[in-house]
């Protein structure tokens, strides 16, 4: 009975641990794109800038 | 409806039947499934044990496909399928290695044993290691893919062994049992449940390194 016990709880905490891994990297990439479009956002900022100052 | 809105509803929809799958295999592993004269309660493990060894398996096949179409085509979505599948794979492949051993210590009184089946899986899993490191040490995706594919590749050739061993060798590890009606539905239930949760997951983790590849990142997994 232990043994059964243990081989469903090891599986069960694997394939948890998987899926939570998939949603702290879903998390990470929907950061790191936020952060990448905010650069460019004020990139393009800076450049309408000079280009009204030119 | 948006495109965003509308994947993360299809994505709510399949996590919601992922999950109520998973709930009617268990209760068929634990309330259908007839108990087995000899072994008793412990013989449940044989439910996970097929189920996971078949995804692993699987997945090592997936990913030497995959590896192969890239190969072939040069396109990074084959080498992002077979870097999903490959870490599904080995996950499924430790965890045959780890439920067949609690299952061994039950029935055969050993936790290991240097027996055909058991030495093919376990060579299968130290490949799919390797596989995994040489991804995790190469910078240039192109290298990256076309040294991965090649590993992949050879790792395959070791599937129809571990299939066939028990055919092809003596050893300790029962080669078809045979088994009632009920026991070979819920073991039908079982690895067919495991199959569809492991495509969605496979799927959701492709999706992550399209969209890394996408923005041109590293991959945030290697952080964690």
């Amino acid at each position: 009975m232990s043994a059964l016990f243990a081989a469903y709880t090891i599986v069960a905490c694997a394939i948890t641990g998987y899926i939570l891994r998939l949603h702290v990297v879903d998390r990470e990439l929907r950061r790191r794109a936020a952060a990448l479009a905010t650069t460019h956002a004020s990139a393009m900022r800076v450049s309408s800038d000079l280009r009204s100052a030119a | 409806m948006d495109t965003c809105t509308a994947s993360f509803h299809r994505r709510s929809i399949s996590d919601v039947m992922c999950a109520l799958l998973v709930a009617a295999m268990f209760v068929a592993i634990f309330w259908l499934a007839p108990e087995e004269q000899t072994m008793g309660e412990v013989q449940r493990i044989m439910y996970v044990h097929i189920a996971v060894a078949w995804c692993g398996l699987l997945g090592s096949l997936i990913t030497a496909g995959a590896g192969l179409l890239y190969l072939l085509r040069r396109n990074i979505v084959c080498d992002q399928w077979a870097q999903a599948a490959a870490e599904w794979g080995w996950l499924c492949c430790g965890l045959t290695l780890v439920t067949g051993s609690l299952w061994a210590r039950e029935a055969w009184g050993v936790w290991w044993t240097w027996e055909p089946r058991l030495t093919s899986m376990f060579i299968l899993w130290t490949i799919q290691c390797g596989y995994l490191l040489v991804r995790a040490n190469l910078d240039d995706p192109h290298r990256r893919a076309r040294v991965a594919a090649v590993v992949a590749i050879l790792g395959a050739l070791d599937v129809p062994l571990v299939v066939m061993a028990t055919r092809w060798f003596r050893g300790m590890h029962p080669e078809a049992p045979t088994m009632e009606p009920t026991m070979r539905a819920v073991l039908a239930l079982s690895v067919i449940g495991f199959s569809l949760v492991s495509a969605g997951l496979v799927t959701r983790r492709r999706g992550q390194l399209g969209r890394q590849h996408q923005l041109g990142l590293a991959d945030p997994a290697h952080s964690y």
